[in-house]
């Protein structure tokens, strides 16, 4: 039966770049100079699978430069030499090479690599260099046959060069034969031989597994159709629930039973659904190490990363959109917060610093919290710094509200523009991609003893939990996620300062009052009728938005702007209520930074 | 229907192999190392296991030698499918209680003659 495996060719690109991010990630922990025997074990299993696993595609070039990394993986498993910075170099160049040709191969191209003949001889020449030496301190044991096995193998009826039978009781006696491609001494190229007088089996039920089947590859796109025909599910079930409620009184109890459980059942569906594109944090995570490696290796500063909650989830789309942002925060760390080895040492502090990246859930959001232990903020510099751009800024302020300063636009601290961190790119635009992500970013900061980012994210782009209220005959939705409390001044709390900016006393604490009318400028609504206020808090920064109605506390399918109407201030999108209504969802982020500026300009 | 047991730490791998054993016909069950599948072999009879060497967790030797010390596994046959081809490779095979060993990249047409002479 000819049988054809190209099939499989996906299947093994996958692993095969796991397998060189696994790499990657484990080269770096190796110039720490101590022998680690299963951390060099798996490592050479990642090169040994990638070294199989081409071989049986017929990709040679790979197949050969994995198998000089496997046998210096070898070496160094056996203990017969130490890994060191130059080999982390080594191997993380060749990992970059190696992704290229997957690249290449992916793309259809199996010409000759040239600089895969580079890698595998730089492998080589480095493995001959430094193992001459090590190999007369523990010499490799000469692979020569003992009489014993000789006999064993001489006995065994059915050997060839492909496979063997121990026992010889079991089979037929004439020797089993290698189909003639097979017998082709070369160690690599075996299944084009094969797949060549072979047509393509064309057979697919073969894959029908039994119960043991545990996943499939499923592609993005029908994922990202399912979870949007849901959404439009739990809009039409929103929909039919307040219709029938109009008409439907408590004699008709089956449907208001069946309504129930289309609710409940329609709920389950969608958390199911988006639970389906939810990946974990290790995505993001993975990538770090080799950041930090580059980074610090060429600031030459000494930096260890760890890494906390790998395990946490989150949405797939938002984890490739948060890939940036910590890029940027946690380059920043390294090239503005730890601080020199010599400036470390003078401190008390360890040589090498720390950067730590930390996920957890908290309620129905991801917090992601990237800290240092390097000089932390200079609250002083800040100010100055401020000044010099003619920025608003006090002495009066909390050191909460100074270091928030990073995240203007324009505002950079570096002595001097770095190709690192000082790209133009800045802690603003950080800002700017949580918020349009639908979350928020925080710092806190301890003089000498360093710095942390706080990145608020909701779980999901797709559904919020939002609080719908009104003003005027306009329902706007509040995420949930940013509402502190609701309250209802009495009209002696509220006070106006300077003719412009109103307080209003909550507790004790006075809060800029937002009237919802005026950022979604509807001029005519009527000031006496809005007496209700939602604390909101962003960043630490807290407001009170005053609102007419509170209508109640809702899922909501989340509905993107059009890209020309993103640039509508104080929206962040727009969902489509129970009776059908459009109402837009408020950007409470920037709501709240651009009033709680005006609030202190007037102030 | 016959069930067999691959056990290989390459999803490529082990997708090939259960690839070519379902297109004659056998019903095949995967794990991904030697410590899966002991954890399979023991919750599943199977009448073959065909499981690389060298894996994560536990390793094919370690397999085998496990599978041996169980009742049901006295004599299953259990087959090294492997890149290493080696005498020490083989001998320790043979010691360790497997039935015979097959190289890496294998051919479709080998595995089955392969197979099907020792589950005959």
């Amino acid at each position: 039966m000819a049988i054809d495996l190209n099939r499989f060719i996906a299947t093994f690109f996958d692993e095969a770049q796991e397998h060189l991010e696994s790499i990657e990630e484990k080269a770096m922990s190796l110039a720490s100079g101590r022998h680690d025997p299963e951390l060099l074990n798996s490592i050479f299993r990642a090169a040994h699978s990638i070294k199989g696993g081409s071989g049986t595609f017929g990709f040679t070039q790979l197949a050969e430069a994995t198998h000089e990394m496997e046998t210096l993986f070898d070496q160094l498993r056996k203990g017969q030499r130490l890994a060191d910075a130059s080999t982390v170099r080594l191997l993380l160049d060749a990992c970059d090479v190696f992704k290229g040709h997957l690249a290449r191969l992916k793309g259809g191209d199996r010409s000759t690599d040239p600089a895969m003949d580079g890698v595998r001889e730089r492998v080589a020449r480095y493995r001959e260099s430094a193992g001459a030496a090590a190999a007369a301190i523990a010499p490799v044991p000469a692979a020569a046959s003992a009489p014993a096995h000789e006999s064993f193998f001489a006995a065994g009826p059915a050997e060839d060069a492909e496979f063997g039978v121990f026992d010889a009781g079991l089979l037929s006696p004439e020797p089993v034969r290698a189909p003639a491609a097979a017998a082709i001494a070369e160690k690599f190229g075996f299944f084009e031989a094969v797949g060549a007088d072979a047509p393509p089996s064309g057979r697919d039920n073969g894959r029908a597994r039994g119960v043991e089947q545990s996943s499939i590859r499923v592609s993005t796109e029908k994922i990202d159709r399912i979870v949007n025909l849901v959404g439009e599910l739990v809009i039409a079930q929103a929909m039919m629930q307040q219709a029938a409620g109009r008409f439907a009184t408590q004699q008709d109890e089956h449907l208001n039973h069946s309504l129930s459980a289309l609710d409940r059942h329609t709920r389950d569906l969608q958390q199911a659904v988006m639970s389906i594109r939810m990946m974990p944090m290790e995505f993001v995570f993975s990538r770090f190490p080799r950041l930090v490696y580059d980074v610090s290796t060429r600031l030459e500063k000494k930096v260890e990363l760890r890494t906390h909650g790998h395990e946490t989830e989150l949405d797939k789309e938002m984890i490739e959109l948060l890939i940036d942002p910590l890029t940027h925060v946690v380059r920043n760390a390294i090239d503005h917060g730890i601080e020199p080895p010599a400036e470390r040492r003078a401190a008390g502090k360890p040589e090498s610093g720390t950067v730590s990246m930390r996920a957890t859930h908290r309620g129905g959001s991801v917090i992601i919290e990237v800290s240092d232990d390097g000089r932390g903020l200079d609250r002083y510099r800040l100010l100055a710094k401020a000044r010099d751009l003619a920025m608003p800024c006090d002495d009066a302020w909390s050191d909460a509200e100074v270091f928030a300063l990073i995240f203007e636009a324009g505002f950079s601290t570096a002595k001097e523009v770095t190709d690192l961190s000082g790209r133009g790119v800045g802690m603003d635009v950080v800002r700017r991609n949580i918020a349009s992500l639908g979350g928020s970013v925080s710092i806190t900061s301890t003089p000498g003893q360093g710095t942390t980012i706080t990145i608020q994210l909701p779980l999901t782009l797709a559904v919020l939990d939002g609080m719908v209220v009104s003003v005027g005959d306009e329902q706007y939705i509040v995420p949930l996620e940013f509402v502190a409390e609701a309250i209802k001044p009495d009209a002696n709390d509220v006070k106006t300062v300077a003719n412009q900016a109103s307080l209003v006393q909550v507790r004790g604490e006075h809060l800029p009052l937002i009237r919802l009318s005026d950022v979604v400028a509807l001029p005519d609504a009527d000031p006496a009728r809005a007496e209700l206020c939602l604390v909101v808090e962003v960043d630490n920064r807290r407001a009170a938005l005053l609102i007419e109605g509170l209508l109640g506390q809702q899922q909501l399918v989340v509905k993107s702007l059009d890209t020309h109407l993103h640039a509508v201030p104080g929206t962040a999108g727009a969902t489509i209520l129970g009776d059908g209504r459009v109402a837009l969802i408020l950007d409470v982020n920037s709501i709240v930074r651009t009033n709680v500026a005006r609030a202190r300009m007037a102030a | 229907m016959k069930t067999i047991l691959a056990v290989d730490d390459s999803a490529t791998m082990r997708e090939m192999v259960a690839f070519v054993l379902e297109s004659a016909g056998y019903r095949v069950i995967e794990a991904e190392d030697g410590a899966q599948g002991l954890d399979r072999a023991t919750h599943t009879p199977v009448d073959l296991v065909i499981t690389d060497q060298n894996m994560p967790n536990m390793d094919g030797l370690t397999l085998v030698r496990s599978l041996r010390e169980l009742r049901d596994y006295k004599s299953t046959p259990i087959l090294l499918l492997t890149t290493e081809s080696s005498d020490s490779m083989k001998q320790q095979g043979r010691a360790a209680g497997a039935t015979g060993w097959l190289v890496k990249p294998f051919d479709p047409a080998t595995l089955l003659e392969v197979v099907g002479k020792v589950l005959r």
